[in-house]
C-alpha cells in the first residue's frame, strides 16, 4: 500500500515529535554507511520498502522522511533508489531490495520477519529492541557514539553478510 | 526539498555509494571506517582494526588535518606537540622522538612503522626521521601508542609504536604537490599523485626533496663539524593496490631515499652522515571464511656512511632486513576476536670500520591475541608473543682480538605480553587497566658491527648483551565533556626497564691493549601521569592542552652514574612537560599557535670518547604557529614558524636551535 506523504504530515507527526526526526536522521545515516559493508550489496534500481503503521505517530514520522527523500527517485551512476512505503498490516515484498522498519512498531514487526527471510530482504532498524527481537537483523545508534548491533541468527536466516573486519568492530548478538 | 528530507538524501547518498560494488571486505578502508563511526579506526593497537575509543591501549591519532594545521614541514614537528611525546632537536634536520621520557640522541625506545613496514633502524637502534621515505601529503593518520607494544610488533616496540599510515591507492585518491621556502635557506618541494589501475586499482607515486643549512656554530659544544654543513633529503615511493576478487587485494609498495645530514650520535659528538635506503614490500589481504587474512613479505636496505665515525675513522654500515609474516584476524561466535601471527625476520650488518665479516640474526616469532567482550561495556584483550632470536657471525676476526665468532652463536628466547581490560562506565566514561612487557633488542652495532683498532685501544660491540626489557603498568580514565564539547584524558603509569644498555662502558683487555664495548648497565624506574583535554568551540575555535608529570630513579653500576657511560635518562628527561594549542578556521582561513614548556634538564656533551660532560638546558617555553589562506579549489598558501619566541633557544645539550619562518605554496587537484 502506498500512501501519499502529504497524507502522513496532515496527521500532525510532524508537529509531535520533532526533536526525534533529528535524531534519527543521523542515526540513519551511520545505518545506510554500515550496510556499505555487507558483501552483497544490492545494486542497480532498489525499491526501499519503509516499513511502519500509519496510526503510529513515531514510525509515521520517520517514513513520511524517508520517503520524503526519495521520491523522485535517487540517481547515483546506475543506480536509482525508490520507496516504497509499507504497511506494516499489509505487508508486500515486490520489488522490494531492502527494509526500512521504523522505529516503535513493537511485536507488531515480528510480521516482517517471515516476509524477510523468505525473500532474502535485509532489513536495517534504529529500534534496537527489534534487533534483539530478532524481527530485524541490524540496528544503528548514533548518539552520543555509533554503535551497530547484528542480530547474527536474523542477518543469516535473511542473507546479510558483513566482511571480517567489519564484524570485529561491531557488536553481534 | 523539503528541509526535512536533506539528512535522509545525505543517508541516502551513502547507501548508493555502497551499492556501487565497491568492497570493503579485502583489505582495511580506513576512510569508509573512519566516516562510519565517526572517529579514527586503527590496528595497530592488537593488529585488529578497533575504534580509537576501543583500543586496549593509550593511543593517540594524528589526523591528517592535524598534520596540514601543525605548519610542520617533517615528521617530528608534526609530532612534537602529542601529548606524552619527548621531543629533542639536534640539528635543524635530526630531532628525536621518544614517548614517556628517555630521550636520546638516536632515541632507541619507540618502533616507527609506515604502513606496518618497519622503518626503525634495529642496527643501530634508532629512527632516521629524515630519511623516512613518506611525504606528509601521503599520510592519512600517524597511530601512536603509548607504552610497550612488543606482543604485536616484536622487539624495539618498550616504549611506544608510531605507526604511519599512508592513503590507499585503491580507496583514496590524493593528488597534491607543495614547495615551500625558509629561512636558514630551507628549499622543499613534495608531490603525491594517484593515478587509477583500471576499474580495479590504483597507484600512488610521491615523492620530495629538502635542503637546508644547519645551526650555526654557536655552542661551546663538540660542533665543529656542523660549520657551513648543508643537509639534504630526497625520496620517491610508489604504492600500488590492486583488488584481485571481491575478496582478496595486493598492495605493493616501494621506496628509495637519500639523505645527508648532520647528525648528532649516541656518543652526544657531531658527525655527518650519508643514509641511503631502499625498501620493496607486497602484502596480500583477503576477507572471507577463514577471517582477515593477511601475508606480508618486505625488505629494507639501509647504507649508513659517517664521515666522523669512531676514532676518526669513517664507518660504513649496509644493513638488510627481510621479514615475512603471516596473520589471521577472525571472530568466534558474538563475542570473541582472535589473531594468529607467525613471522621470520632476517638481518645482516657488516662489520665497519674495519672489514670484512657480518653480524646478523634470524628471529622466529609467534602470537596470538584475544579479545573477549565479557558484556557490552566490558571487554579483556590478552596478547602473547615469544621470539626465538638466533644470533651469529661470520668472516674476519682482528688478531688481538677478544672474541672469536662461535661467542656470537646464541640463542634469545623472548616472551613479550599486553593485556588490557577496557570498561566503558557508561555513555562517558572509559577506564583501562593496561600491563604489558617490551624488548629492546641489542643493536646490531653493540652487538659487534661496530668494529674499530688503533694501537693500544679498541671499541667493538659484544655479543654478551641482555636485551633490556620493559614493564609496563598503567591506569587510564577518559571522559566526555559533551557540554563543554571537549574531551578529558588522563593515565597514570609506573614503567620498569631491566637492563638498560649503554654505548660505552665496559673494558675487556686485548693482548695489545684493552677493547672499548657496550655494557648493561642497571635498571630504571618511570612514575609519570598524563592529562589531556581537546575540544571545540562553535563554529571556528578548537583547542588542546596536555601535560606530563614524569619522575625517574635509576639504578646504574658506579661507572654508569658517574655518566661516564654517556647514559643519563634520569636527568634527560622532564618532570614537566606541556602543550597548549589554539586553532581558528574560517571561509578560506585557517590559523593555528602551538606552545609547548619543558622543564629544566640535565643533558650530556662529550668532547673525547668517554669525557662527558653535563649541560644545563634551562625551562624553556616555546611557539609554533601557521597561517594560511586558500586562494581557490586548487591553491593554497601558508606562513608557518618555529620556535618563534627566541631567536636561538637552548633546548638540548646540542646546539641552540633557530627560530625558522617557512612560507608554502600548495596545489591540489
Amino acid at each position: 500500500m502506498r500512501l501519499a506523504p502529504r497524507a502522513l504530515l496532515a496527521a500532525g507527526v510532524l508537529m509531535a515529535l520533532p526533536a526525534s526526526a533529528q535524531q534519527s536522521d543521523t542515526t540513519l545515516l551511520v545505518a545506510a554507511r554500515a550496510l556499505s559493508f555487507l558483501q552483497h550489496a544490492p545494486q542497480g534500481e532498489v525499491v526501499v520498502g519503509i516499513v511502519y503503521q500509519p496510526r503510529n505517530v513515531q514510525s509515521a514520522l520517520e517514513a513520511q522522511q524517508l520517503y520524503g527523500a526519495m521520491e523522485h527517485g535517487f540517481h547515483a551512476g546506475t543506480l536509482v533508489l525508490r520507496p516504497q512505503l509499507v504497511d506494516l498490516d499489509q505487508l508486500t515484498a515486490g520489488g522490494i531490495g531492502l527494509y526500512f522498519l521504523t522505529a516503535g512498531l513493537g511485536r507488531p514487526a515480528a510480521a516482517l520477519v517471515p516476509l524477510s527471510r523468505s525473500h532474502q530482504i535485509p532489513c536495517v532498524t534504529t529500534d534496537i529492541a527489534q534487533v534483539t527481537d530478532g524481527n530485524c537483523a541490524m540496528g544503528v545508534r548514533a548518539q552520543p557514539r555509533v554503535e551497530i548491533l547484528v542480530n547474527r541468527t536474523a542477518a543469516s536466516a535473511t542473507g546479510m553478510a558483513f566482511s571480517e573486519a567489519f564484524r570485529v568492530m561491531i557488536t553481534e548478538m | 526539498m523539503p528541509a526535512a528530507t536533506r539528512p535522509y538524501l545525505f543517508m541516502l547518498s551513502a547507501l548508493v555509494s555502497c551499492t556501487h560494488g565497491v568492497a570493503h571486505a579485502q583489505s582495511i578502508d580506513y576512510g569508509a571506517l573512519e566516516q562510519l563511526f565517526q572517529e579514527p579506526v586503527t590496528a595497530s593497537a592488537t593488529g585488529s582494526p578497533q575504534r580509537v575509543a576501543d583500543v586496549p591501549a593509550n593511543m593517540e591519532i594524528v589526523t591528517a588535518e592535524d598534520i596540514r594545521r601543525s605548519g610542520a614541514y617533517d615528521l617530528p614537528g608534526v609530532l612534537r606537540h602529542v601529548a606524552g611525546v619527548d621531543f629533542q632537536q639536534w640539528t635543524s634536520n635530526q630531532a628525536e622522538i621518544s614517548v614517556r621520557g628517555y630521550d636520546q640522541p638516536l632515541s632507541q625506545r619507540v618502533l616507527v612503522l609506515i604502513n606496518g613496514r618497519q622503518v626503525y633502524a634495529d642496527d643501530d637502534s634508532f629512527t632516521p626521521w629524515s630519511a623516512l621515505p613518506v611525504e606528509l601529503g601521503d599520510i592519512r593518520q600517524i597511530e601512536i601508542v603509548r607504552g610497550p607494544g612488543s606482543a604485536l610488533f616484536g622487539f624495539d616496540a618498550v616504549g611506544g609504536v608510531i605507526n604511519i599510515i599512508t592513503y590507499d591507492p585503491l580507496y583514496d585518491n590524493v593528488d597534491t604537490a607543495s614547495v615551500s621556502a625558509g629561512s636558514q635557506q630551507l628549499a622543499q618541494g613534495s608531490a603525491t599523485a594517484t593515478l587509477p589501475l583500471g576499474k580495479a586499482g590504483g597507484l600512488r607515486v610521491s615523492g620530495g626533496a629538502r635542503s637546508d643549512q644547519d645551526f650555526p656554530n654557536a655552542a661551546a659544544t663538540a660542533s665543529s663539524d656542523l660549520t657551513g654543513r648543508i643537509n639534504q633529503r630526497r625520496d620517491a615511493n610508489l604504492d600500488a593496490t590492486l583488488r584481485l576478487n571481491d575478496s582478496a587485494s595486493l598492495r605493493v609498495e616501494a621506496s628509495t631515499s637519500s639523505v645527508r645530514e648532520n647528525l648528532f650520535t649516541s656518543g652526544y659528538q657531531y658527525d655527518f652522515d650519508h643514509f641511503d635506503t631502499q625498501s620493496v614490500k607486497g602484502q596480500l589481504s583477503a576477507d572471507g571464511v577463514y577471517g582477515l587474512l593477511q601475508l606480508t613479505a618486505y625488505t629494507n636496505h639501509l647504507d649508513q656512511n659517517s664521515t666522523v665515525g669512531v676514532l676518526g675513522i669513517p664507518v660504513h654500515l649496509s644493513d638488510r632486513i627481510s621479514v615475512v609474516q603471516a596473520e589471521d584476524v577472525f571472530k568466534l561466535g558474538a563475542s570473541n576476536t582472535f589473531r594468529a601471527a607467525v613471522e621470520y625476520r632476517r638481518e645482516s650488518t657488516n662489520t665497519s670500520p674495519i672489514t670484512g665479516a657480518d653480524v646478523f640474526y634470524s628471529v622466529i616469532s609467534a602470537s596470538g591475541m584475544w579479545s573477549w567482550q565479557l558484556s557490552p561495556a566490558l571487554a579483556l584483550t590478552d596478547a602473547l608473543r615469544v621470539d626465538q632470536l638466533i644470533l651469529g657471525r661470520d668472516g674476519y676476526t682482528p688478531p688481538d682480538y677478544p672474541f672469536a665468532n662461535s661467542d656470537w652463536d646464541r640463542n634469545l628466547h623472548q616472551p613479550s605480553y599486553n593485556s588490557g581490560l577496557v570498561w566503558k562506565l557508561g555513555d562517558n566514561d572509559t577506564v583501562r587497566l593496561l600491563a604489558a612487557r617490551g624488548s629492546l633488542l641489542p643493536n646490531l652495532v653493540e652487538l659487534g658491527s661496530l668494529l674499530a683498532h688503533e694501537p693500544g685501544l679498541g671499541i667493538s660491540g659484544t655479543p654478551t648483551l641482555a636485551p633490556t626489557v620493559v614493564d609496563n603498568y598503567e591506569i587510564d580514565w577518559d571522559r566526555e565533556l559533551p557540554q563543554l564539547r571537549a574531551r578529558l584524558r588522563t593515565a597514570v603509569f609506573y614503567q620498569f626497564t631491566d637492563d638498560m644498555t649503554a654505548v660505552t662502558g665496559a673494558v675487556l683487555p686485548s693482548p695489545t691493549g684493552v677493547y672499548v664495548t657496550p655494557q648493561n648497565i642497571g635498571d630504571s624506574h618511570a612514575l609519570g601521569t598524563t592529562f589531556t583535554l581537546t575540544g571545540t568551540l562553535p563554529e571556528h575555535w578548537r583547542w588542546g592542552a596536555n601535560l606530563r608529570l614524569e619522575r625517574l630513579r635509576d639504578s646504574f653500576s658506579a661507572a654508569a652514574a658517574t655518566n661516564a657511560d654517556l647514559a643519563d635518562p634520569r636527568h634527560a628527561t622532564p618532570e614537566i612537560l606541556a602543550n597548549v594549542n589554539l586553532g581558528w578556521s574560517a571561509g578560506r582561513w585557517e590559523s593555528d599557535v602551538y606552545a609547548l614548556y619543558q622543564s629544566r634538564t640535565l643533558g650530556l656533551s662529550s668532547n673525547g670518547f668517554t669525557a662527558a660532560t653535563q649541560i644545563t638546558v634551562p625551562a624553556f617555553t616555546s611557539v609554533d604557529a601557521r597561517v594560511a589562506w586558500q586562494l581557490n579549489k586548487h591553491l593554497g598558501l601558508a606562513l608557518s614558524g618555529q620556535n618563534l619566541l627566541h631567536a636561538q633557544q637552548l633546548q638540548t645539550s646540542g646546539e641552540p636551535v633557530q627560530r625558522r619562518w617557512l612560507a608554502t605554496i600548495t596545489a591540489g587537484w
